[in-house]
């Protein structure tokens, strides 16, 4: 094929493309879909233009360079017309011919996540609060003995303090093996493998003969601290519970120690927090705190008794003490060098305060709409 | 333990409001419950914890208050009666003293047994007593004044007009003041006449005996009775009352004698008679003492005021000492006795909770304040935690599970009785209840609670079309001779190969992908044997071996026509194994070629087998044409297939190390594996 016939096909393609381009109507629906196809015929790389350039080789060498300009001349000179049609269609396009919206508004896609069990949760914030404060973790059976559940914590039998270590025993054992009623014995098993000094969380599940209510289950969580060593007071026993009651109640808690007694420790102290409900304040309403009153006797214009701390503007929530002498006198410590404290709190008393959760059963009935709350 | 303020005021000058008296009670260690209000009185209602008996009376209450509202307490209960000149014969004949080591009668004659006075009826009433008449009026205004527990018998309703305190015999009975009828036991204490029992020592007295109307003289016991045979007595008889929680708890060895007095005394002012007859046997402070060994005698304890110190992280100044101990009723018998700073002191009789120096050091914090203790963490020395894999697996493990969609459960660890089939019973660890069956037993797998999960949530999310399904727990599992260890298991409603997925997962993250194994040839029974109890009904199970060993199993569980998959495994074995730390491995950087294969074969073809056959015949061209891996990604029925052949889809990936594989070049080895697939497992390629 000669040049000029190239030529003639060249200027016929030109003119072509320029009144198909003409034909394309700025506004009407087909108007973007009809220049998407036009700029695929001429334009593309398998477009009608670019077919030309194969021709370069069929011609006369020395003509080679003009047809590369003329087909370059025709590319541009399409191109450019092209280019004005679409902007033309962009801006004569009215409201109607937007073809894609895009909705931000639309919920982005579902990632299909589990959760952590509430217990569970409040467990390992417990246990990462201490661990962060240098206590390791102690594990210990919970099939236990009566010695390590009892008599190694100086609990004597048939006296009226071990009423509240009520226990579970393993059938056909001759009570010789029963379910452990607090975390305690780790203590002692502790103790007895390692030397002062120690500093050690026990956390795990204890058993106690309990009618399932609201507030009580038979299976429970428990985490134990112990903190032996030479110069280890009560002051500091105060100390580090206080700041692990800030770290997991908020930085405003205040802590009382009030006396009590359990069998292993002496001298020993329940902890109140203050009640992260009514911040302490004993009611609900606005009004005084009337906690010396009962319901029926209240005075006019007193505010509601919080419901949590019964209005007592505190909340027990563990129990602690410096370790008895019969229990390092069991494992055989020396009484007059080492000192040492130890406390225990319910895992779940510590979730339902921080949730709000109001009956202990839930936590055991696994239904996903409380799961999926977490 | 109750007390009004009205009375409280008798026995010491406290003007404190009782609402910071109650306040301050509490701080000190005498846990007040709660308050009530009647009219204008306010009962305290306190909790008493169990080492302090001294607190269950006005006295105790009072010494506590007078200490630590520093006011003048008057704790002796008013005069003394002179005892009968003449000698009684004796009617009291005690033959176990090893548990009832002190006894004390008193007989009254011609007493008016009628209405008590107001003030008594008043007050009994506001502490929660029904008054019934003065006699008995008095003996539970003296055991709340006191703590000493009394008793009051018609004495001419004692056959032979005597006291005989005695071991039941078998087969005795006696029908107690609340009207029941109580069997007796050979370890029971019983107050006896000469012919039968008259009183559960120290719980309750007998209904034959008791003091009415018509009663004209009585015999006053006061007695100290053997805790532990009062509370297992107590106990195996399901009936306690103000006696034997006190003599629990330990009365007064001191007070016995006195709270007789004290009774005495009112009975003769408010009910008038004559005291003809007393005795009193005493084996626990007398010489000779008890057979028990358990002889009353003064404790003393010392007291290294350096030691309160080292204890409390404070100083207590020394005459604050001297006001709480005397307070307390502690005697200081020597002061600053050697160079150590020692108080020698003698512990009053009514406090047996304290023995030992630290006992004392309790009291001195407990009255000076715990708030005065300051908030001191410790200086310790610094060192590095210990590595704590169980926590760390566990940690990981549930991250990961909960990452790709699973909620952690909780189940309960008991199962009730009525839950168990007979055969699973072997392989449980039973509970015994109080009566010595075994009513529940704790589980032997977690499997079993986790499907209860699913009933519970499939019912209640039954109209949602998209249901999800799919928990997990990791906790305790029990088997007999003293058999735990930690499970996990995970439940699916996505079915088995969803539940596998999120086990190879796991196994991936714990370091452990190549040392597992599923085994199909190790079935659900040496799953059972050597590792983890299935509940039954479980179908396609297949084993699970680590390091060749069995450590559980997957399967799959039909419930509500949903096709359930279910897992459990030995995690204590995960927790040895598992390997969380990670090594760099370098990595190719050109570009893989990657053909997807769907070929039609017998339903008897595994997976396993088309991955073997694929590799051997890409083996020969491997030097060339590395494959790199192999991809399952899909499986098919229906009617596109033949019947009996199912459609599997799976990708070849290839990866040279140093040059670009072009396209085309894998063509031969595709084709090679798919002639050793038609070859050796009849497949057809599917177009």
């Amino acid at each position: 094929m000669s040049l000029q016939e190239i030529e003639s096909e060249l200027s016929q393609l030109k003119s072509g493309a320029l009144d198909k381009l003409a034909e394309i109507k700025a506004g009407t629906k087909e108007a973007l879909e009809s220049l998407r196809q036009f700029e695929h015929k001429y334009l593309s790389r398998s477009g009608l233009i670019r077919q030309f350039t194969q021709k370069i080789s069929g011609v006369e060498p020395h003509e080679k360079p003009k047809l590369g300009q003329l087909i370059n001349q025709l590319k541009e000179s399409v191109t450019e017309s092209f280019n004005r049609k679409m902007e033309e269609l962009k801006t004569a396009v009215g409201p109607k011919e937007i073809a894609v919206l895009f909705d931000a508004t639309i919920p982005g896609e579902k990632k299909h996540r589990g959760r952590y069990h509430p217990l569970y949760r409040t467990f390992f914030q417990i246990i990462d609060t201490f661990k962060r404060l240098g206590f390791d973790c102690a594990y210990g059976p919970e099939i236990e003995t009566p010695y390590y559940n009892f008599e190694a914590l100086n609990v004597p039998a048939d006296h009226p303090s071990c009423d509240s270590f009520d226990t579970f025993y393993v059938a056909e054992s001759s009570r010789n093996l029963l379910l452990r009623s607090h975390t305690s014995p780790v203590q002692v098993r502790t103790m007895e493998k390692i030397k002062p000094p120690v500093r050690i969380i026990v956390p795990g599940k204890v058993f106690r003969p309990d009618t399932p209510a609201p507030s009580r289950f038979p299976m429970f969580h428990q985490v134990e601290g112990l903190m032996v060593d030479t110069d280890i007071t009560f002051a500091n026993l105060k100390g580090v519970l206080d700041i692990f009651c800030k770290e997991i109640f908020g930085k405003d808690t205040q802590t009382r120690f009030r006396p009590s007694f359990f069998p292993f420790t002496e001298p020993s102290a329940e902890v109140d927090i203050s009640c992260i409900f009514c911040h302490g304040k004993g009611t609900t309403d606005s009004g005084e705190n009337c906690y010396a009153d009962r319901e029926q006797s209240r005075p006019a214009g007193c505010g509601t008794n919080c419901p949590v701390c019964r209005g007592e503007g505190w909340i027990e929530i563990l129990g602690c003490g410096m370790v008895h002498p019969n229990v390092f006198k069991r494992v055989k410590y020396d009484t007059e060098k080492y000192t040492g404290f130890a406390f225990g709190m319910g895992v779940e008393r510590v979730a339902m305060l921080k949730y709000g959760i109001n009956d202990i059963r839930l936590f055991t009935e696994n239904h996903l709409s409380f799961l999926t709350q977490f | 333990m109750k007390i009004s303020y009205a009375i409280l005021k008798e026995y010491c000058a406290v003007a404190l409001e009782p609402k910071k008296l109650a306040d301050l009670l509490t701080r000190h260690g005498v846990k007040v419950e709660s308050m009530e209000s009647q009219g204008d009185q306010t009962v305290f209602e306190f909790e008493i914890t169990a080492n302090r008996p001294d607190c269950l009376s006005f006295i105790g209450i009072a010494r506590e208050v007078a200490l630590m509202t520093r006011v003048k307490a008057n704790l002796n209960p008013k005069s003394r009666i002179p005892n009968p000149k003449a000698k009684s014969t004796p009617f009291i004949h005690i033959k176990s003293t090893d548990l009832c080591p002190m006894y004390i009668g008193r007989i009254i004659r011609n007493v008016k047994v009628g209405l008590s006075p107001d003030w008594l009826r008043n007050h009994l009433e506001s502490l929660g007593f029904r008054s019934i008449n003065n006699i008995v009026d008095i003996t539970n205004w003296v055991l709340m004044e006191t703590g000493q527990p009394l008793h009051a018998f018609d004495y001419d309703k004692l056959i032979g007009n005597q006291i005989i305190v005695r071991t039941a015999v078998k087969d005795e009975k006696i029908t107690a003041i609340d009207g029941k009828a109580y069997q007796l036991t050979p370890d029971m204490l019983v107050i006896a006449d000469a012919q039968k029992p008259v009183a559960l020592a120290g719980i309750m007295g007998g209904k034959e005996t008791e003091v009415t109307e018509s009663t004209k003289n009585i015999l006053l016991e006061s007695a100290y009775f053997n805790p532990v045979c009062i509370r297992r007595t107590s106990r195996r008889l399901a009936l306690s009352s103000d006696s034997s929680y006190r003599f629990e708890r330990l009365v007064d060895p001191k007070g016995v004698e006195t709270a007789s007095q004290r009774a005495a005394e009112l009975i003769l002012e408010l009910a008038k008679g004559d005291l003809i007859g007393y005795q009193a046997l005493d084996y626990l402070s007398a010489k000779g003492g008890s057979a028990s060994g358990g002889k009353y005698k003064d404790r003393k304890v010392s007291l290294r005021t350096e030691r309160i110190n080292r204890i409390l992280g404070i100083t207590i100044p020394l005459p604050e000492i001297k006001r709480i101990l005397t307070g307390l009723g502690i005697k200081i018998l020597s002061a600053q006795r050697s160079t150590l700073n020692a108080l020698r002191l003698q512990v009053p009789s009514f406090r047996p909770d304290l023995n030992i120096e630290v006992d004392i050091i309790e009291e001195l914090a407990r009255i000076y304040g715990y708030d005065k203790i300051p908030v001191r963490p410790p200086c310790i020395e610094l060192k590095v935690s210990q590595s704590d894999k169980i926590y760390d697996v566990i940690r990981t493990t549930r991250k990961h599970l909960v990452e790709s969609g699973y909620n952690e459960a909780m189940t309960n660890s008991f199962w009730d009785k009525g839950l168990v089939s007979p055969s699973e019973v072997d392989h449980l660890v039973g509970l015994s209840a109080p009566d010595g069956t075994t009513d529940r037993y704790i589980r032997s797998n977690l499997a079993k609670g986790l499907l209860d999960v699913f009933n519970l949530n499939e019912n209640y999310l039954h109209s949602e079309a998209k249901k999800t399904i799919r928990i997990f727990e990791i906790s305790k599992t029990y088997q007999p001779a003293q058999k735990e260890r930690y499970s996990l298991g995970i439940m699916d409603n996505a079915g088995f190969y969803s539940a596998k997925g999120a086990l190879e997962g796991l196994f991936n993250v714990l370091g452990l992908k190549d040392r597992i194994l599923f085994s199909v040839q190790n079935s659900a029974e040496t799953a059972t044997a050597n590792s983890v109890v299935t509940p039954a009904g479980i179908q396609n199970i297949v084993g699970i071996n680590l390091d060749n060993t069995p450590i559980g199993y997957i399967g799959n569980i039909m419930l509500d026509e949903t096709t359930i998959g279910i897992t459990e495994l030995d995690f204590e074995a995960l927790i040895n194994a598992a390997e969380l730390s990670r090594q760099y491995q370098p990595f190719i950087r050109l570009p893989a070629v990657t053909r997807d294969i769907a070929v039609v074969i017998p339903e008897s073809v595994t997976w396993h087998q088309i991955e073997t056959v694929s590799r051997q015949a890409l083996a020969p061209s491997a030097q060339d044409i590395p494959i790199e891996k192999i991809e399952f990604f899909d499986i098919y029925r229906g009617k596109q297939v033949k019947e009996g052949h199912k459609s599997i889809a799976f990708s070849l990936t290839f990866r040279h190390p140093t040059l670009t594989l072009a396209s085309g070049t894998v063509d031969g080895v595709v084709k090679n594996v798919i002639d050793a697939l038609t070859k050796d497992l009849k497949a057809t390629l599917r177009t």
